[in-house]
């Protein structure tokens, strides 16, 4: 009997172990060498960043080999590809921001054929916005480190505040982007609003959050970043 | 420079700099208690609720009271707002019909069908959030002109488009909302846990 | 009882009883918490903002920012720190409204240094640490002052500026050597120029 579990145990091993050794995962190896083909001259300011956004759980392996091998095939000038990366690599090191937007963005740039300048104004207009969201909700003593407050939420993990960060922001861009004036606070929250109900309705973030931004934020306060956003932009 | 040497001037330096701003520290305490006493009598009405509820923990039939009579307050505000402001009744509607549009949804669970009807089109591909913006095809086997592909997501928010022999698409009638984007449009679609947005 | 005899009553209790009068409305009991802790707040928002002005400013809005909302506060936890993000955190909101809005940072000078016990090279050394606290980044400025201005540990300094402890050890231990570097350039200078 005691044979028989042991074949069944050995059959079960050869089964499972040739599928995950047939997956083979991007490592952080692989996105230097990316990088490294982008031949930039702050290439490691770059990856410093790229592996402090690895440890934080910010980013991935995955999507960073994407984005590099993407710009790496784009026809463009090396300066305004590093410009973009840089944009990125600082927002997430010295500013201690999520990207995954404002990659995102950049990808979505790149499949539209849109110019690099382009890209690279957009993206440091959100990565503006992602820093003046963040501050709102320290603001509203809205935090992300675990020592406090768990019972009312006013402490989130950071996967959950970056979520609502990134939300929150792309909500503010999207409004911007379609040239309607920052200085509407009541149209601006309302979008907010819907955004976050459609995402609890989904499932997709927890009720609390969404309780807990719209009883925090204000809508004057969200006319505030826009116009702010807009003032560093026109400079 | 030894290293405790460092450490004892920053110190030293920091400790410095506060003591020159003490005639500022001297007043701070008695400024901020002014400030907070002036500030009081506009707590009004949260403070006086507040403290009812936390005096209510006393007496059982009081907090059930209290709970009603605010409940009921608060409904007829409710009512009052909705049916008289016209600002707001806009408002209420126009969150429901978003909500409709949410539960009407054309996904199940995380499986979501993308559907682009285009005769005589040599391509038709997805492109989206979900997939770092690189093209998904879709197929019209039965050559109606009706282009589709099934993807499995997990959940979330997605932006994409379609793209048509290689024209961008930002507008798809299945999604659940629009947004601008690099001067065109993407469409929207959430998706929820399975089971919450059939 | 009279206004000098309630503070005085506040003067000797604790900081829970005190935070606990001060939920119940009592301002002279909050008032008692900001004698403890101004100097604790200001030296924060000096080393982080070298600006007196704005540092004053920020002071006296966490004071108000933390009454505002010591409902969300939890008695079990330590209230230093709390109160110690409230401030790094609207230091923080400062500094970026500052590169928007910069003004002319005034020259440094020592004042009232006229104690016989403060030589002339303590004074020197002083202000080079000063300017080069000012020529340090945020990043490494935020952590020094928390280490060495109020104390705290590691751990306590990571809760507060929301990083991993790791990276706070090596912000402090890099913002050091930073420091020494232009305290290094500042004296060839004045050598050069003595």
């Amino acid at each position: 009997m005691k044979e028989l579990a042991f074949l069944a145990f050995v059959v079960c091993l050869l089964m499972v172990v040739p599928t995950q050794n047939t997956r083979a995962e991007t490592t952080s190896n692989d996105v230097e060498q990316e990088l490294q083909s982008l031949g930039l001259q702050s290439a490691a300011e770059i990856m410093s960043a790229i592996e402090t956004g690895f440890l934080q759980g910010r980013l991935t392996p995955d999507e960073m080999v994407s984005l590099l091998s993407n710009l790496a095939a784009y026809s463009g000038e090396r300066e305004d590809k590093e410009i973009l990366l840089l944009t990125i690599a600082r927002a997430l090191k010295d500013d201690s921001l999520p990207v995954t937007m404002l990659i995102d963005k950049v990808e979505e740039g790149l499949a539209r054929k849109v110019s690099l300048q382009t890209i690279r104004q957009m993206i440091s207009g959100r990565a503006n916005l992602l820093a003046e969201v963040r501050d709102l909700l320290y603001m509203n003593l809205i935090f992300t480190s675990s020592e406090y407050g768990q019972e009312n939420c006013l402490v989130l993990p950071l996967p959950r505040f970056d979520f609502l960060v990134t939300q929150i922001a792309d909500t503010l861009a999207n409004y911007q982007e379609s040239g309607r004036s920052p200085l509407e606070g009541y149209l601006i929250y309302q979008e907010m609003r819907t955004r976050l109900s459609m995402l609890q309705q989904n499932a997709i973030i927890p009720a609390e959050d969404v309780e807990l931004i719209l009883e925090r934020i204000k809508p004057e306060s969200l006319t505030h970043i826009l116009s702010n956003v807009l003032g560093q932009q026109q400079q | 420079m030894h290293k405790d040497d460092l450490e004892k001037l920053l110190r030293d330096t920091l400790q410095r700099e506060v003591s020159e701003e003490r005639h500022y520290l001297d007043g701070l305490d008695k400024k901020i208690v002014a400030e907070l006493t002036g500030r009081l009598p506009r707590r009004g009405w949260f403070h006086t609720l507040t403290r009812l509820f936390v005096q209510m923990q006393r007496s059982h039939r009081r907090q059930l009271a209290v709970i009603g009579i605010t409940a009921v307050i608060f409904l007829f505000l409710g009512i009052f707002v909705s049916e008289r402001l016209p600002l707001f009744r806009g408002l209420f509607s126009a969150y429901d019909e978003q909500h409709t549009t949410t539960i009407t949804a054309n996904s199940d669970g995380g499986q979501l069908l993308f559907v682009m009807p285009a005769p005589g089109a040599q391509t038709v591909a997805v492109v989206g959030s979900f997939n770092n913006w690189k093209p998904i095809l879709l197929t019209d086997e039965d050559e109606d002109g009706i282009w589709l592909t099934n993807l499995s997501l997990t959940p979330g928010r997605y932006e994409y488009a379609f793209v048509v022999d290689g024209r961008w698409w930002g507008q798809d009638p299945l999604a659940d909302e629009y947004v601008r984007s690099f001067g065109g449009y993407n469409s929207v679609r959430y998706v929820g846990h399975t089971g919450d947005n059939i | 009882m009279s206004k000098e005899e309630e503070s005085s009553v506040y003067h000797v209790q604790d900081e829970v009883s005190l935070l606990r009068a001060s939920l119940g409305g009592e301002v002279e009991a909050w008032g008692e918490i900001v004698s403890r802790y101004k100097e604790a707040i200001l030296g924060l928002c000096v080393g982080f903002l070298r600006n007196h002005p704005d540092a004053e400013d920020i002071s006296h809005d966490t004071f108000i920012r933390a009454y505002e909302n010591l409902h969300r506060y939890h008695m079990e936890k330590r209230f230093s720190t709390w109160i110690f993000t409230i401030a790094s955190n609207l230091c923080r909101n400062r500094l970026r409204y500052r590169r928007r809005h910069p003004i002319v940072p005034l020259p440094v000078q020592m004042e009232g240094g006229c104690s016989p016990a403060i030589t002339i090279a303590q004074e020197d050394r002083q202000a080079q640490i000063r300017q080069g606290l000012s020529r340090l980044s945020y990043r490494y400025r935020a952590p020094i002052t928390l280490r060495y201005y109020n104390d705290l540990s590691y751990h306590q300094i990571a809760r507060i500026l929301s990083l991993p402890e790791g990276t706070i050890k090596t912000h402090i231990h890099r913002g050091k050597a930073r420091l020494r570097q232009e305290i290094g350039k500042m004296e060839v200078v004045n050598h050069a120029q003595g």
